[in-house]
């Protein structure tokens, strides 16, 4: 009896390590920067095969127009050195291609941000004053990618946003 | 109960077993040397990782705890990667098994207690990282790490930069990184270890919040780096920081901005002085300040021999005169003009930067520096209209020349004069006027790199590259070929090797443009409109290893060119081209499936196709496709051909059934519409006519009334054919027809003819009769040879002929009876 209740178990170990194995969420949580009632901002890191990680992203403080400054920190534990490290944004409204820009952020001469030639494990905290200079009138959903990879190719971290100007 | 007891065993091995294959986490890299366990939420070292191990990536696991029985004994491991374990508490000896270690990674790692003696086993260690790991102090226990090079331990919370005193001992030391700490006050008394170690150290300082240092600091302190970019939480400290470093000797001094700091206006000129008051080498500048008015940057900069200096906001440098300047670098300043008064005349130049200027930039010539080597001057909105004389004089030296990325450059005869050393020239994405109708680059024989690619030149003359005889690389993508000039423009070029003719507007390459190229090994000529690649078998290019033709117009490639292709051809792109995936381009298509190895991108070879949005590769054409078409093509005329021979065979054999549905189909006359000529058609076997002239004519057309027959010897026309007669006379021209049956009848083809004729008549009008005499017995089993005879005597009256002259009497009357009682 007491062999049978070892066995039983051990089934039991086995299956919930197994069900939980399979039953995944094999998507980031939804995250939500602004939420006011001109500005809504939410964001979903994207499912990347390997490394998998989340990216925190805030404004500080949420905009109501273009025109207001704002701090944008982001924070993410590295995961693959980044000796080069290459962006790419783009923005699209109703799954058309309205802007985007291909920068490279770090090169191996010039380090233009503290977090250029960072190594694995290290936490990347980024921030920056975003101000427009022209307040235009936006309505409407708006997508936004954006992709960092380092100089082996490794996708460093993925974002995409959802921003409604209402 | 013994079942489910057997289950439970199975699904324990199943589950034991799963839990086996799951225990082999680690990727090997290199076998017996190099495993990464990252990031698999492993406690322990997996027993798989054999004890030769040199290089083992631990990171992204969970320890908690480090003590010695965490490791194996690893004698030959040299770097441990444990960043992000979770590690909390390290204990003494914990790296004892490990205790080889040259390089050793703590990132990330929240450790909140460090054994006294928990690092001091590391005996080899060279590279030491305790990045993010919430220290507080560099007072560690590592007075044993003699043989230390780099300790980098920033982001941190270190407060204080004072080295232990026994790192006097370390003599290889030669990196102390304290980035992102919390360094705000540095006093002498902070840098008196600093300043017993060797002459060697690097110094990183960057983004801590140093409010003091205190003047004196850094006397006597000799390094070979000191990186204080973004290091003051102001600007005036900045300012008190720079001249409190008299007395310092760096080789390399770097300060500034970084990009995420949020820079600080410039509120007085005088900013800079402090660097007059200590000794660098080098320097770089990364300011990002933006100032209102003219300051001074390179005041006291004048003795270094590397100056760089990015992202000023300068437009009109002050005038300064730099003594030992070798190298000068100016990126991203908004000059507003070219410095070539402050640098004119600086007998030590040997590189000169001046890149990314935004704004239109006017230029003045540089003069009299006789060791300049290397000029770059790309990407400024430069406007040239007398290159380059009044652009460089004096400067016999250089050798590269970069002036891409400009506005406009015109090209002067003679332009080149005085840069007879040039090797590598650059012109890409500037407009160029005078290169392509002149030969402006005559005196040029040294050189051996020209990009021209995207100027907007226009090859006209077949001279324009006169001179270049020691030229190797020659790139004029995005630009135009008149006439036939590209036949004949790289005649000069004999050491030419690599050729980019890409987005030119080819539509043609002559054989004879390569007629002097014997040295070529790379040819591009991508996004072209080229339809024949035929001159790739000029014996020329046997030395060719590249040919990209992606992006043109070529549907095919001949056979006899495959075959005839540089034996050295390594890569060949052919992509994205329209190629023709039918039938009679088997040959190309196997070419291409049996050449992948040499083709580039063969997965995007596509086929020509109708729809534009399906893709098509050749790679996926199915080429038995093709064999069975060509064997249909080969078995299809044979099966005409043969099928026709058995047609006219069988028209042949039943040709009078043929005539007679074709006289049908002409046109069927039905009897009452016409009278018919004879009272009776008489078919019978040329052997029985004795029979038929002396009995049935005297009895029938002798007697009374008259009946009138129809005999083929007689009443046949003569001309017409035998079929037609029988048809037209016979059948069709009399009321009734008699069949006069014997053994030679029965053995007769043209009898056995008429007879199924008759037969035919019969179905169709069903009121024809037909009148059987049989003239002497004939057996049953011959009738059968007859179609339909057999079965009408069978259904039907007939009648017999016979001597006897009772019976002869009432023969006849009988016959002139079936024959006449119809006739109303």
């Amino acid at each position: 009896m007491k062999t049978y209740f070892n066995m039983l178990l051990f089934l039991i170990l086995g299956l919930v390590q197994m069900d939980r194995a399979h039953s995944q969420d094999p998507q980031w949580p939804l995250h939500t920067i602004c939420n006011s009632n001109k500005l809504t901002v939410t964001y979903r890191s994207c499912v990347i095969s390997d490394p998998l990680q989340d990216v925190g992203v805030s404004f500080l403080p949420c905009p109501n127009k273009l025109t207001d400054p704002t701090t944008v920190r982001i924070a993410f534990i590295l995961r693959q050195s980044i000796t080069e490290f290459y962006s790419s944004i783009k923005l699209f409204l109703n799954g058309l291609h309205v802007w985007g820009v291909d920068e490279p952020l770090c090169l191996p001469q010039f380090p233009r941000f503290t977090f250029c030639g960072s190594r694995r494990g290290e936490m990347i905290t980024f921030e920056m004053l975003i101000k427009s200079k022209v307040d235009l009138p936006l309505k409407g959903d708006f997508n936004l990618m954006v992709h960092g990879i380092n100089q082996d190719g490794f996708q460093i971290a993925c974002v995409n946003a959802t921003l409604s100007f209402w | 109960m013994a079942a489910l007891k057997m289950g439970f065993y199975a699904i324990s091995v199943f589950l034991i077993c799963y839990y086996i294959a799951n225990g082999e986490p680690c990727t090997r890299i290199i076998e017996n040397l190099h495993y990464s366990c990252m990031g698999r939420n492993l406690s322990s070292i997996p027993s798989s990782i054999p004890s030769s191990v040199q290089t083992l990536d631990f990171s992204f696991n969970f320890f908690l705890q480090l003590k010695k029985t965490i490791f194996p004994v690893l004698s030959f491991l040299r770097v441990l990667d444990l960043s992000r374990c979770h590690i909390r508490q390290i204990e003494n000896d914990a790296f004892y098994n490990v205790k080889n270690l040259t390089t050793l990674f703590l990132t990330g790692n929240p450790i909140i207690y460090f054994a006294p003696g928990c690092l001091n086993t590391l005996y080899n260690l060279q590279r030491l990282v305790l990045v993010d790991i919430g220290l507080e102090s560099l007072q560690l226990n590592i007075n044993n790490l003699t043989k230390l090079q780099e300790l980098n331990v920033g982001t941190n919370y270190i407060q204080s930069m004072t080295l232990p005193p026994f790192m006097t001992t370390f003599k290889d030391f030669s990196l102390l990184d304290l980035h992102a700490n919390n360094i705000s006050i540095i006093r002498t008394d902070h840098t008196v270890v600093l300043r017993e170690i060797g002459r060697n150290m690097t110094l990183i300082l960057t983004w801590n919040p140093l409010l003091h240092i205190e003047p004196g600091a850094f006397k006597d302190v000799y390094l070979r780096q000191l990186d204080i970019r973004s290091a003051f939480v102001s600007f005036s400290a900045q300012k008190a920081a720079l001249k409190a470093l008299h007395g310092l000797n760096v080789k390399r001094l770097i300060f500034g901005k970084y990009r995420e700091d949020n820079g600080f206006h410039f509120v007085d000129n005088d900013v800079l002085d402090g660097l007059c008051c200590f000794n660098f080498q080098e320097v770089s500048y990364y300011v990002l300040e933006s100032a209102k008015t003219t300051i001074a940057i390179f005041r006291c900069m004048i003795n270094a021999t590397r100056i760089t200096v990015k992202g000023g906001n300068i437009f009109k440098m002050e005038t300064v005169h730099f003594h030992k300047t070798k190298e000068l670098y100016l990126i991203n300043n908004g000059l507003g003009t070219l410095p070539t008064k402050q640098l004119s005349h600086l007998h030590t130049l040997e590189k000169l930067e001046i890149t990314h200027n935004s704004e239109p930039i006017f230029a003045e010539p540089f003069t009299d520096l006789p060791k300049l080597q290397y000029v770059d001057l790309s990407d400024n909105q430069l406007k040239i209209k007398h290159c380059c004389s009044t652009l460089l004089s004096g400067t016999p030296q250089i050798n590269y020349l970069n002036l891409s990325l400009n506005s406009e450059i015109s090209v002067d005869v003679g332009g080149f004069e005085g840069l007879d050393s040039l090797e590598i020239l650059d012109f890409s994405y500037t407009r160029v006027v005078r290169i392509g109708y002149l030969s402006v680059l005559s005196n040029l024989k040294n050189l051996r790199y020209l990009d021209v690619s995207y100027s907007s030149v226009t090859f006209s003359n077949i001279f324009c590259f006169l001179g270049l005889s020691s030229l190797n690389v020659l790139k004029m993508a995005g630009n135009n070929f008149q006439g036939n000039v590209a036949k004949y423009v790289f005649n000069n070029l004999t050491l030419l090797e690599h050729l980019d003719m890409s987005f030119c507007h080819l539509v043609e390459l002559h054989t004879s443009s390569f007629k002097y190229l014997q040295r070529l090994r790379h040819l591009n000529v991508k996004g072209n409109y080229l339809i024949k690649i035929d001159f790739l078998t000029h014996p020329n290019l046997k030395q060719l290893t590249s040919f990209y033709v992606e992006k043109n117009s070529i549907t095919a490639i001949p056979l006899h060119v495959l075959q005839n292709l540089p034996m050295n051809l390594s890569e060949f792109d052919l992509s994205f081209n329209p190629i023709d995936c039918s039938c009679s381009q088997t040959d190309f298509m196997l070419w291409i499936i049996n050449n992948q190895r040499v083709l580039k991108q063969p997965e995007n070879i596509l086929c020509k196709t109708i729809s534009p949005n399906s893709d098509f590769r050749v790679t996926d054409f199915d080429i038995d496709h093709c064999v069975y078409k060509k064997k249909l093509i080969i078995v299809l005329p044979v099966f005409c051909v043969v099928f026709i021979v058995v047609l006219s065979i069988l028209v042949y054999r039943f040709q009078f059934y043929l005539r007679y549905f074709w006289i049908l189909l002409r046109g069927y006359r039905s009897p009452g519409q016409q009278e018919c000529s004879y009272d009776a058609f008489v078919i019978f076997s040329s052997y029985d006519e004795a029979w038929v002239m002396n009995e049935l004519m005297e009895n029938l057309e002798n007697g009374v009334p008259p009946i009138q027959l129809c005999l083929h010897m007689r009443d046949f026309q003569a001309g017409k054919s035998i079929a037609s007669n029988i048809i037209d006379e016979g059948i069709m021209g009399s009321r009734k027809i008699i069949v006069v049956v014997s053994q030679h009848f029965i053995d007769s083809s043209w009898c056995r003819f008429e007879f199924e004729l008759a037969q035919s008549r019969f179905l169709m009008e069903r009121n024809a009769n037909i009148i059987i005499i049989i003239l002497e017995d004939v057996a049953e089993r011959k009738t059968k040879k007859v179609i339909g005879l057999h079965k009408h005597l069978k259904k039907n009256t007939y009648l017999k002929w016979s001597r006897d002259p009772l019976s002869n009497m009432r023969f006849w009357i009988r016959l002139r009876k079936a024959i006449v009682a119809t006739k109303q």
